[in-house]
């Protein structure tokens, strides 16, 4: 075991150690603070956009500051928050130590992922501040956006670069894997986690490209006059709609995939027992990955495509709903009969099991044809995504930032405020979302500014709303705790033991307190599972006792 | 395959396959000249398609290298062919079948007047 003064913390000093550094775990701090800043920014924007709609009428924004907030909150979230977040910061710390590597096979082309991903924030925050507004949506629709602002090419820009930090990610990581495992470290010893950036990995390589695409297309077309989406210059805004959700459809699952291998490591660890049916969890992984690029079409059923796809992208939706129930069936009976710890990552991840079921299963419904054609564009899809979005990629990300917290800082936070934290959470975002399912059902179509017509036909809207936005402020609050514990933690926090869980993975068991610069002082040999807990109390000692 | 046990292709092999690349050169800018009707496009992508697969296995080596990396080839191309059928399915059907005739619940595959 490594521990004392030559950890990846203390080995280097200096604020060029930081910015020039090819140490993994560093680059997936850098990652965490720049996450962390748009999440901040992202949920202010969000803030916002709730406020606007809590009572009837024009509150905090008028109509062009509400179009512009809720594009910005989208585009935010989604290229600068949720598709790097779990990948960059938890992939980048983790995966390398799990598979008993010293670093990931392109150490550079890591830091350069982080800069490429940097330079696309810059540019997405200098066209927003110096260029002019932006109000298409996060998901930039033709024609709308071909005669909107130059902003949308800064911002377009902006995700085409900070799309090649996301390839370069992946492309890492799945080199890192195949070339890179410690000897005895085969294939079904890959701790589930690791089989799920994998699979992450391949969608980033194979879907990433199309978004750039799409967008030197629009580039083209808003630049040179080239008609390619843009009906008025002999294009087919449908087309565009291909284009887009080829990539961002495959990118939901680049959010949602490394969510659900922390679920995995964490409801292994907590439930104290080898994860129930491990094939079938981590290729179902790698099934959600393929299927995931057949779906694209259910975005577009009521955009005049034909009917044939529409039917076709439909039934092709449904097969996501396997490979999805093989993994919840899974978790729950892996808490079956098992030694349940709750401590606040088991919550996230039973959180987790709850919120991602809830929205997988509206986006079920989603997808079928005929309910698609009243809920499309309506407050039901809202909550829907987020559900999926927060309720499934953020909650597992939280829970998994609480689970390597100690390995991450060497230091403990408080569980009590991790608890509560966590209710609040619970609570907030339920009380958020939840009321948006009746609200879409009942017809209240998602961007609008205000509601105060539809009133008189359905003045359930405005309590909706109004629940809906106290939610938010209990679900701010929440979060904003965490924020606090865990910079309390950074500073004052009692220092952690080696393995504070008890887990069985290699992070845990072959490094100290903090991971020495390159990981191990020799390479480790792997002799078994990644949930092997038979021998765990003998091996690695008691878990942390309460 | 690592470092230093790169397969040499011989010399020969390069040839034939630089003449093979020749012919269906020619056999491109001859088959452009006639036409077949139907079968001009997939005559074109086959002759097109075969010089690619020729170089990608020969020139670039993926018929000596690990197989792995003529995977990550080919699952290229296919998620290249997915999304190219299937927004064909689209843009080429558009409009084409699901259209009810005005009073029946009769479904046509005629295109649709207004198209």
């Amino acid at each position: 075991m490594s521990e004392g003064s030559h950890n990846y913390l203390s080995a280097r000093k200096g604020l060029w150690s930081w910015l020039a550094t090819t140490d993994h775990k560093r680059i997936g701090i850098l990652y965490a603070m720049a996450c962390g800043t748009f999440f901040l920014l992202g949920g202010i924007l969000a803030t916002f956009v709730r406020t606007e709609l809590g009572t009837p009428g024009e509150t905090i924004l008028d109509q062009d500051g509400y179009n512009q907030i809720f594009t910005l909150h989208g585009v935010v979230m989604v290229f600068l928050v949720i598709i790097p977040a779990i990948p960059g910061i938890l992939g980048n710390f983790v995966l390398p130590i799990q598979i008993g590597a010293k670093d990931v096979a392109f150490p550079r082309l890591n830091l350069a992922s982080w800069y490429l991903f940097i330079a696309g924030a810059l540019m997405a925050v200098f066209g927003w501040l110096f260029v002019g507004n932006v109000d298409t949506g996060w998901t930039f629709y033709t024609p709308y956006s071909s005669g909107a602002s130059n902003a949308v090419l800064w911002l377009t820009s902006a995700v085409f670069v900070a799309g090649f930090a996301s390839i370069f990610t992946g492309l890492n990581f799945i080199v890192t894997v195949h070339k890179m495992r410690a000897p005895g470290m085969t294939w079904n010893r890959l701790p589930l986690f690791v089989w799920a950036i994998y699979a992450t990995g391949i969608v980033q390589v194979l879907a990433t490209p199309v978004i750039g695409i799409t967008m030197v297309l629009l580039f083209l077309e808003k630049l040179m006059q080239i008609g390619i989406f843009d009906p008025a210059l002999g294009g087919d805004p449908v087309l565009f709609q291909h284009f887009f959700w080829f990539y961002s459809h495959p990118a939901v699952y680049i959010m949602i995939l490394p969510a659900m291998g922390i679920i995995s490591d964490l409801m292994g660890t907590f439930s104290r027992q080898q994860v129930s049916g491990y094939t079938f969890i981590a290729l179902s992984s790698v099934a959600i990955a393929f299927l995931g690029f057949l779906v694209w079409g259910h975005h577009m059923f009521v955009a005049g495509q034909s009917a044939l796809s529409s039917i076709i992208f439909s039934m092709l939706t449904f097969l996501i709903g396997i490979p999805t129930g093989i993994k919840v069936f899974n978790w729950v009976a892996t808490m079956y009969k098992g030694s349940v710890w709750l401590r606040t990552p088991m919550i996230y991840a039973l959180m987790f099991l709850f919120l991602f079921s809830i929205g997988g299963l509206t986006g079920i419904m989603v997808g079928v044809l005929a309910v698609d054609v009243h809920l499309h564009d309506t407050y039901f899809v809202v909550a829907h995504f987020h559900y999926v979005m927060m309720g499934g990629a953020l909650i597992g990300l939280i829970g998994g930032l609480h689970y390597w917290w100690p390995k991450i800082t060497g230091r403990m936070y408080n569980e009590t405020a991790g608890v509560i934290a966590a209710i609040l959470v619970f609570i907030g975002f339920n009380v958020t979302f939840f009321p948006q399912f009746f609200l879409g059902s009942r017809g209240m179509p998602r961007r609008y500014h205000d509601y105060t017509e539809l009133l008189p036909n359905f003045p359930e809207f405005a309590p909706l709303n109004l629940v809906s936005t106290i939610g938010s402020y209990i679900l701010a609050v929440g979060l904003l705790m965490i924020l606090v514990y865990a910079l309390y933690s950074l500073f004052k926090g009692p220092k952690a033991p080696a393995n504070p869980w008890g887990a069985c993975t290699l992070e845990w068991t072959h490094t100290g307190r903090l991971p020495d610069e390159h990981n191990f002082h020799e390479t480790p040999l792997v002799t078994r599972g990644p949930y092997d807990f038979r021998l765990a109390d003998d091996v690695f000692g008691p878990k942390e006792e309460d | 395959m690592a470092q230093g046990q790169h397969h040499i292709i011989p010399i020969r092999m390069l040839a034939i396959v630089f003449g093979l690349l020749l012919f269906l050169t020619l056999a491109t800018v001859i088959t452009a000249q006639i036409d077949l009707g139907l079968v001009n496009v997939p005559l074109a992508l086959a002759i097109a398609g075969s010089k690619a697969i020729l170089v990608a296995l020969v020139f670039m080596a993926l018929k000596y290298d690990n197989k792995v990396n003529l995977l990550v080839l080919v699952l290229g191309v296919v998620f290249a062919v997915v999304f190219l059928a299937l927004t064909l399915a689209d843009t080429e059907l558009r409009g084409t079948i699901g259209i009810t005739e005005p009073g029946t619940t009769e479904l046509t595959v005629e295109p649709a007047e207004s198209e």
